[in-house]
């Protein structure tokens, strides 16, 4: 073998291995064809059927790695890992978007460009955007009380119970 | 010398330089590096993020506006608010639903990112039965199960500026890249602000909050056909060119052929102890 088509070899060879670690670091498309989610915000809910109002198996921290099993409307049948493995329903707005194609949305730029801008709203940029507009300190607080105030959370339950209080039966 | 790769079965044919294969390489590296490295290509704004607008915004709105102090107004309008918004497609955002009353006469309501949504008395006053309120209510839902104050910070943001891949492998932890991001963060506040209190979202994104809020109440159980008789009262209310919900949705009549199809049980009976308890909650807030 010459030495040009030695080198294209070995360039092809070190294309696929690339190729293979890129697709195996894609959850969608792991060994097993499983598929994982991240949950997105505090506290999700994993229900035992896709009801809005049915009372919650166990809440799942942010970050939480479920097991995709389906979608039923807007709910995500999941699988929770270890050591409580738990088969329920999740908001499917909870979890983290589904990837598109082999890679992702690699291909698009602007997408690119979102991921980063999006991580220009965190609690550090807030604090310094408060410390360039102090006039607002004063709403920041009172809506912090408002944040805080657990009188005004409705849960399952509560919501339920309004409900039928009211006469309003649910359709879903 | 160019090197040939015929890949008959899948009917490719890569026709590339020797150099070109470096290249290719280091791309198919690049994927492969990123995606061990845990770096998310694709990921768009996450509820974290828009959390933190809708908070600043909120908070602009509250430094225009008086929160009105009513604690039974408030629980009660929360009550409504969060069952409903339980739902709908969004039914727990990251930090939850949090619905704010106005002291203000101005016929409103709005929805900031992140799930804080505002309800004037003047509102209030024009809502004559709880299926009407929940019909407001239920619109605003609509607005963040859509995105629209999120979607405008996309449309106005100079997104170039900000790709930098090293500053979006370190995610911006100088003071000089905080404080640079901290002046765009003010930027877009101040668009989504404008937009949400003065321009309006627009009138597709208000047909699809009123579709999203009848489907919403049709899933809860309230009467739909209250979002008309909604619309009919803004429509004798609301002068064209006035402040609030005149400057900010298409006129009513518009929006009421629009969404008549969507319409589909026949008005329902009244019924007493929900009439009582949405007279008492807020008969002072109404006054």
């Amino acid at each position: 073998m010459n030495r040009p088509k030695l080198y294209c070899w070995l360039c092809a060879v070190g294309l696929m291995i690339a190729l293979i670690l890129g697709m195996g670091a894609t959850p969608a498309f792991s060994a097993d064809k499983a598929e994982y989610r991240t949950v997105q915000v505090n506290n999700a809910k994993v229900h035992p059927k896709a009801k809005s109002l049915s009372k919650p198996l166990v809440r799942l921290p942010i970050r939480a790695k479920v097991e995709a099993l389906g979608v039923t409307g807007k709910w995500t049948k999941i699988k929770t890992g270890p050591p409580r493995s738990v088969i329920g329903y999740i908001a499917t707005k909870s979890l983290d978007p589904k990837k598109k194609g082999l890679f992702g949305d690699t291909s698009g730029a602007s997408e690119q460009e979102r991921s980063m801008a999006a991580r220009g709203y965190n609690p550090k940029v807030e604090a310094k955007y408060r410390q360039n507009n102090p006039n607002l300190e004063a709403a920041f607080s009172r809506l912090a009380a408002i944040e805080r105030d657990s009188v005004n959370k409705v849960d399952e339950a509560q919501a339920e119970a309004f409900l039928n209080a009211g006469g309003v039966t649910p359709r879903e | 010398m160019r090197s040939i790769i015929r890949a008959k079965s899948l009917g490719i044919v890569l026709s590339i330089r020797p150099g070109g294969w470096s290249l290719l390489l280091l791309v198919g590296a690049a994927m492969g590096l990123g995606g061990c490295a845990g770096i998310k290509w694709n990921k768009d704004f996450t509820p974290k993020n828009k959390y933190y607008i809708g908070r600043s915004v909120s908070a602009q709105v509250l430094n225009q506006y008086k929160v009105y102090e009513d604690p039974q107004a408030t629980r009660y309008v929360n009550l409504l608010g969060q069952t409903l918004a339980k739902f709908s497609d969004v039914p727990e955002p990251y930090k939850g639903y949090h619905f704010i009353i106005l002291d203000s006469p101005e016929v409103n309501a709005f929805a900031a990112p992140g799930s804080f949504i505002f309800v004037s008395r003047g509102m209030l006053r024009i809502c004559a039965t709880e299926d009407e309120l929940a019909a407001v209510l239920a619109h605003e839902i609509g607005h963040i199960q859509h995105e629209h104050g999120v979607k405008v910070i996309r449309k106005s943001r100079n997104w170039a500026g900000l790709v930098k891949i090293g500053k979006f492998i370190a995610q911006a932890t100088t003071d000089s890249e905080i404080a640079e991001l901290a002046d765009k963060f003010g930027d877009d506040i101040g668009n989504a602000v404008g937009t949400m209190l003065r321009k309006g979202y627009g009138r597709s994104a208000e047909k699809e909050a009123d579709s999203a809020g009848i489907e919403i109440m049709h899933r809860t159980g309230y009467d739909t056909n209250a979002v008309i008789t909604m619309l009919k009262k803004m429509e004798k209310r609301v002068k064209p060119g006035s402040t609030g919900f005149g400057s900010t949705h298409p006129s009513p009549s518009v929006r009421i052929d629009a969404i008549k199809s969507l319409i589909k049980s026949p008005p329902a009976k009244a019924n007493a102890a929900r009439q009582a308890r949405f007279d008492k909650a807020l008969m002072a807030a109404r006054q």
